[in-house]
């Protein structure tokens, strides 16, 4: 079974233990969503996930997703270049303020996004004016979803900025590339699988977050409400099933994503090793 | 150093367009992470020091932070255990299983907060596995402490392991044989080798999980029936209150947990630099 | 440091044999290293060589086979009770500990019973520093070491325990060529002066042959011949240790060092001989090498002369000389 036992002590306690341990708060509640789900029968299931009101939170759900992971990449690319690329002051602190949205916790993001783009808020009393609604609204949803993601494509474009090739860029260069045509053709497409792996991470924490969305969506049923309030919901009316059901879709689709995530990295790692040798 | 710098030089951009970067960065940060940060500290501090003092210390919220604690106290020394034993299993041994167990890992990073909460009622709640059972010999984990905890341990458990398992493997196990070579016992070799090695990296990993167990929002609330006083956290606590709109109360207690976040990051750039020294 | 591996022993390894998943590493390997002997295990990269390190040292276990020590069975014998001294490839020094805690650990170590008191225990430390000539640095990392002494330190440390043999896995692998055979004339005299059967490994046929009291050879997880220097060297089993010992060229079928063969102007004479064209001559070093061509069959012939022959032959690339071989082998596979 092992390839190299070798001489050092504690494989099998070390072993049994977290394979308890995981089995105990990982795998038997787990399946106990799908068996749940499972029990109230095929039809059931069916008729709940594709109910208008669970079907719209989908929507909202994967549409804010989607445009916040999209959102994410932009912006974060930007710091992400700035950060690696360019000396300034206070760049390190610059730096570490970008973890802040994975620091803070979800609630308190929550609460302070809506104060800010509520219509009387400090950015809202600004833009309210101009015709554009932020709270309550699935664009204050993708902003909420942006704070989020954002720490996500940057801590994933960072090590490859940095570890980039210079001299391939100044190869480039000296063959006559101009700058627009260097990162067109020799950054970019070095970049892009951090970005896509960026994205995925951003988009899949944005299909399941709730303590920063639900203030400021305002949870207006068929309009702005998500896929895991839905799930609250069907709790609160004791429709354990029903939840189940839900969770079941939520859960394929994370972990769809978290294998599409995986497949990006193994290639790109198996791109920079073929780009070493 | 100075290779980078003057490789820095060679591939810089136009004054212009760096400088416009720079600021466009900058105002971005600003805008999408500073901005909801600091507006938790104005908003706080918004009717003075004694208003503040008086939603922090006020019995509900003083019993909320006090679970918050407690819980913390219960999660932070489980994940500490199983991070260090899943770390020694994976980053020490090649067995058939090892990817099974890496990617069991990760799954609380993409499952959502909601689900964490949902699948420990499933089992524990009145109409789960378990309810008629726990029901029966009167033991109530669902809307109750140890339903927190559980749901606590949920999501923060991969936040050690995920620390030390690449430290410990970029370390290699040389230092480790080399101990037991000369002599030394499993414990010796733990105590003395292992743990200087990687203390850093663990202390890191209970920061983090520290962190976020005092902060989780979206699991906990599904278990814990929001009964005040019993069973609500601090974050749930400050739901409560911005529901109820009292809205100063609310971004006094959140600033709370927006400290804690702030001494994170903090220690995330001490600890950072001390494990990039412990790994030369 | 009459003391230090005091009771030394023999060692015997019978027919180990160990894989990887589908991989042989070692196929039915044994030998014998006698007590107080520096013993080299030589051979390219994956030839099995640090397995079979690694299994004597008890750091690995072989799926069949058995392991002795002064005829005692220890094949079963975990690794910290061996009593064995292991010189890692990359010296394995405590990075948080300094150079004095680093040498000090296996007697710190030892179950109460055992274990030094502390003025005895820095006695050894001391004494041990002296040895490898780092006093002045007890109280450094090792990150502030040079290659050189951190290969020291590791060996020291290895040494307080007062080993019963000694282990070094490549001890010179990661040291640049002027340290290397500093060090490698250095273990060469103390273990003159401990006198603990040592077993070492390396791919460097040139180490092995200059510092090892007898050198086997392995290849593909057998061990090819083992001998003296000398007696290798002179009488190689087969063509692979022959070649891994020194250059060696194809000559009309058999196998010559460049050294033995020999150039001159005058007309081909006797029965082996034939005529080459110059096709590259490399005069840097002590030795000038020159690459050749047969005329009759196109061969490519590569020869060593020395400078003065060199200087006497006044040959020049696109000369026709005469070329013949003064000892080749011939080996079936």
């Amino acid at each position: 079974m092992f390839k190299r036992p070798g001489v050092l002590p504690g494989f099998w306690p070390a072993y049994s233990y977290s394979v308890l341990y995981l089995s105990l708060i990982v795998l038997i509640p787990l399946s106990a969503v799908f068996l749940k789900a499972a029990t109230a029968g095929w039809p059931k299931i069916w008729q709940t996930i594709s109910s208008p009101r669970v079907v719209a939170a989908y929507e909202v759900s994967f549409g804010a997703s989607l445009a916040a992971a999209i959102a994410s990449v932009v912006i974060g690319f930007v710091i992400a270049w700035a950060l690696e690329r360019y000396e300034f002051p206070g760049k390190s602190f610059v730096d570490a303020l970008v973890d802040i949205p994975f620091a803070l916790p979800t609630a308190v993001a929550g609460i302070s996004l809506t104060s800010l783009y509520a219509p009387n808020g400090w950015l809202g009393r600004y833009l309210t004016p101009l015709g554009i609604k932020v709270a309550f609204t699935p664009l204050g949803i993708t902003i909420a979803l942006i704070f989020i993601g954002l720490p996500f494509v940057v801590r994933s474009v960072q090590p490859v900025m940095e570890d980039a090739d210079h001299e391939v860029e100044e190869a480039a260069s000296s063959l006559g590339a101009s700058r627009w045509q260097v990162f067109r053709r020799v950054l970019f497409p070095a970049f892009r699988p951090a970005l896509l792996t960026g994205f995925a991470l951003a988009f899949a924490r944005g299909l399941g977050e709730y303590g920063s969305v639900v203030f400021i969506s305002g949870n207006l049923p068929m309009k702005t409400e998500i896929a895991p309030l839905l799930i609250i919901a069907k709790l609160e009316q004791y429709d354990y099933a029903g939840a189940a059901a839900i969770a079941v879709a939520m859960l394929v689709a994370s972990f769809f994503l978290l294998f599409l995530i995986n497949f990006i990295q193994g290639r790109s790692r198996r791109f920079m090793e073929t780009k070493l040798s | 150093m100075s290779a980078t710098s003057r490789r820095r030089i060679l591939r810089t951009e136009p004054t212009w367009l760096r400088r416009g970067l720079i600021g466009l960065a900058l105002l971005l940060t600003f805008l999408f992470i500073v901005l909801p940060l600091a507006a938790v500290f104005i908003q706080a501090f918004d009717k003075g020091w004694a208003v503040w003092q008086a939603a922090v210390t006020e019995e509900n919220a003083r019993s909320a932070i006090l679970l918050s604690l407690l819980v913390t106290g219960i999660t932070v020394p489980l994940n500490v255990v199983f991070g260090l034993a899943a770390a020694w299993t994976i980053a020490r041994f090649q067995f058939k299983g090892r990817n099974v167990l890496l990617t069991l890992i990760d799954i609380p990073f993409g499952v959502s907060p909601v689900v964490s909460g949902l699948i420990f009622v499933l089992v524990f709640g009145a109409q789960g596995w378990l309810g008629p059972w726990l029901g029966d010999h009167d033991i109530q984990i669902i809307f109750a402490v140890p339903g927190i905890v559980l749901a606590t341990v949920f999501v923060t458990f991969p936040f050690v392991a995920r620390e030390l398992i690449p430290l410990m493997q970029s370390q290699g196990s040389d230092e480790e044989e080399a101990a037991i070579v000369l002599g030394a016992t499993a414990w010796q070799m733990f105590r003395r080798v292992t743990l200087p090695n990687i203390k850093w990296g663990l202390l890191y990993g209970v920061v983090l999980c520290t962190a976020r167990s005092l902060g989780e929002f979206g699991a906990v609330s599904v278990v814990s029936g929001h009964i005040r006083g019993l069973t609500n956290t601090i974050p749930l606590h400050v739901e409560i209150l911005y529901n109820e709109y009292n809205y100063t109360a609310a971004f006094a207690v959140a600033s709370l947990l927006s400290v804690v976040a702030v001494v994170t990051l903090l220690l995330k750039k001490v600890l950072e630099w001390k494990t990039r020294e412990a790994r030369v | 440091m009459e003391d230090a591996g005091g009771q030394s022993v023999s060692i015997e390894v019978r027919n180990i044999r160990k894989h990887f998943g589908s991989f042989e590493v070692l196929r039915d390997v044994s030998l014998r290293v006698e007590d107080g002997e520096l013993f080299a295990l030589l051979g390219p990269s994956g030839s099995g060589k640090t397995s079979l390190l690694r299994i004597i040292a008890g750091l690995d276990y072989p799926d069949s086979g058995t392991i002795h020590f002064n005829e005692e069975d220890a094949t079963k014998a975990a690794a910290r009770e061996r009593q064995v001294g292991f010189v890692f490839q990359h010296y394995a020094l405590f990075r948080h500990m300094t150079v004095f805690e680093n040498i000090a650990f296996g007697l710190r170590v030892r179950p109460r019973v055992t274990r030094p008191n502390e003025y005895t225990i820095r006695e050894k430390v001391n004494e041990l520093l002296k040895l490898i000539q780092l006093t002045p640095l007890a109280d450094r990392y090792p990150s502030q070491l040079s290659g050189g002494q951190r290969q020291r330190v590791a060996l020291a440390r290895a040494l307080a325990v007062e080993p019963k043999v000694l282990l070094l896995d490549e001890p010179f692998g990661a040291l640049d060529a002027r340290v290397r055979k500093e060090l490698r004339r250095w273990l060469r005299n103390l273990h003159d002066e401990l006198h603990v059967a040592s077993v070492f490994v390396t791919h460097d046929q040139e180490e092995a042959l200059e510092v090892a009291d007898r050198v086997a050879i392995m290849r593909l997880g057998r061990i090819e011949q083992t001998g003296a220097p000398a007696e290798v060297y002179d009488s190689p089993a087969n063509a692979f240790v022959y070649g891994f010992l020194g250059d060696m060229t194809l000559f009309n079928g058999t196998f010559v060092r460049p050294h033995d063969i020999e150039i001159s102007r005058n007309a081909v004479h006797g029965p082996g001989a034939v005529y080459a064209t110059v096709r590259f001559i490399g005069d840097a070093g002590g030795l000038v090498r020159v690459e050749l061509r047969r005329e009759d069959t196109n061969e490519e012939i590569k020869a060593e002369i020395s400078r003065e022959r060199y200087r006497e032959l006044a040959i020049r690339v696109g000369d026709y000389v005469n070329v013949e071989a003064r000892h080749s082998r011939v080996f079936s596979e």
